[in-house]
């Protein structure tokens, strides 16, 4: 409980009537309070970005436009986020996406093996790194 | 903790505050689990897979609005048509050597049964099935019981088609797709 008092001046916001110091009380308890709010938005931000589960996202994206896809077409795909993820791990942005035979590799650092996913079309799939450099150019053709 | 609550009113505000962080401390950790469990399950998109395949057959065997004269007469006549099939619908239903399977293996099931129907007569008269895949994924759907709600079992999804020939024949196709992948789950 703060007592303000014309007499008391700053002295009363400082201290209540037994004399404790409640503003650096108060102060601890809001910056606790900001340190757990941190805390779980922290959480919440690296669960939601984690490489891993980008790469699962665009591997199973990827697999479900080439299974949708008709021969002779060229898709783009934008992985901003991928691509975000491999310059700050120093990984080569040309290896993200790897397509051989039925099978997606989505790969955004050195340390893991990636997340791999396969697809049901049988075309002859070329893929490569677009000139803005934030997406895959997909060419679809018939085997 | 009843001696506690018996001090002064400072100390009543104390054992409040602690009573708080460690509420608090309870929430986050609730909403961390949640949150830990929500984003480590993998995203299923297996029943997008199937609803793509079963377009993509749909499209192959009927692809002028007539039923595709090449697979009826193959039906009709029960000739060997699997490879051809997945040719002509350029279809790839084995799953080359992954980081998750370690040898060449079969992911998806594929039944069509082809049936003659007469609008006039309303009879139906079953003319052939062709068959691709593992069958053990239609087994391991039964036990799925089409609910497709488990992921560690295959799901199947099934698609009745109404055809018909140039000479105005009807005929209707069930066709079943299944997909295992359940390697993903």
């Amino acid at each position: 409980m703060v007592f303000l008092d014309l007499d008391m001046g700053i002295r009363g916001v400082l201290k209540n009537k037994r004399g404790v110091n409640i503003l650096s009380e108060n102060v601890i308890f809001i910056s606790l309070n900001i340190i757990l709010l941190f805390i779980i938005l922290a959480s919440v931000y690296s669960k939601i970005g984690g490489a891993s589960s980008i790469e699962e996202r665009y591997a199973k994206g990827i697999a479900l436009v080439l299974d949708s896809a008709i021969s002779n077409t060229e898709i783009m795909i934008n992985m901003e986020d991928a691509i975000k993820i491999a310059k700050k791990e120093k990984f080569d942005v040309n290896k993200i996406l790897i397509i051989s035979e039925n099978i997606i590799n989505v790969k955004t650092s050195d340390k893991g093996k990636g997340f791999s996913y396969a697809f049901f079309s049988d075309y002859k799939i070329n893929s490569y790194l677009n000139e803005k450099g934030d997406g895959y150019v997909l060419v679809i053709e018939k085997k | 903790m009843f001696w506690l609550l018996k001090k002064n009113k400072r100390g009543y505000e104390k054992i409040l505050s602690m009573y708080w962080f460690v509420m608090i401390f309870i929430v986050v950790a609730g909403v961390f689990t949640c949150l830990a469990i929500y984003y480590s399950s993998s995203i299923s998109v297996r029943n997008a897979e199937l609803d793509l395949m079963l377009d993509r057959i749909a499209n192959c065997i009927d692809p002028n609005g007539y039923i595709d004269s090449e697979f009826l007469i193959a039906i009709k006549n029960n000739e060997e048509f699997s490879e051809r099939f997945l040719e002509k619908c350029s279809l790839n239903i084995y799953e080359e050597k992954t980081l998750k399977v370690n040898s060449k293996k079969l992911q998806y099931y594929i039944k069509i049964s082809l049936d003659s129907f007469n609008i006039q007569a309303n009879t139906q008269s079953n003319l052939g099935m062709l068959e691709l895949g593992d069958a053990v994924i239609d087994f391991d759907c039964s036990i799925n019981n089409k609910q497709n709600v488990r992921e560690d079992i295959s799901i199947c999804k099934t698609k009745y088609l109404y055809l018909v020939d140039k000479d105005n024949n009807s005929y209707i196709a069930q066709i079943l797709v299944g997909v295992s992948k359940t390697e993903y789950a």
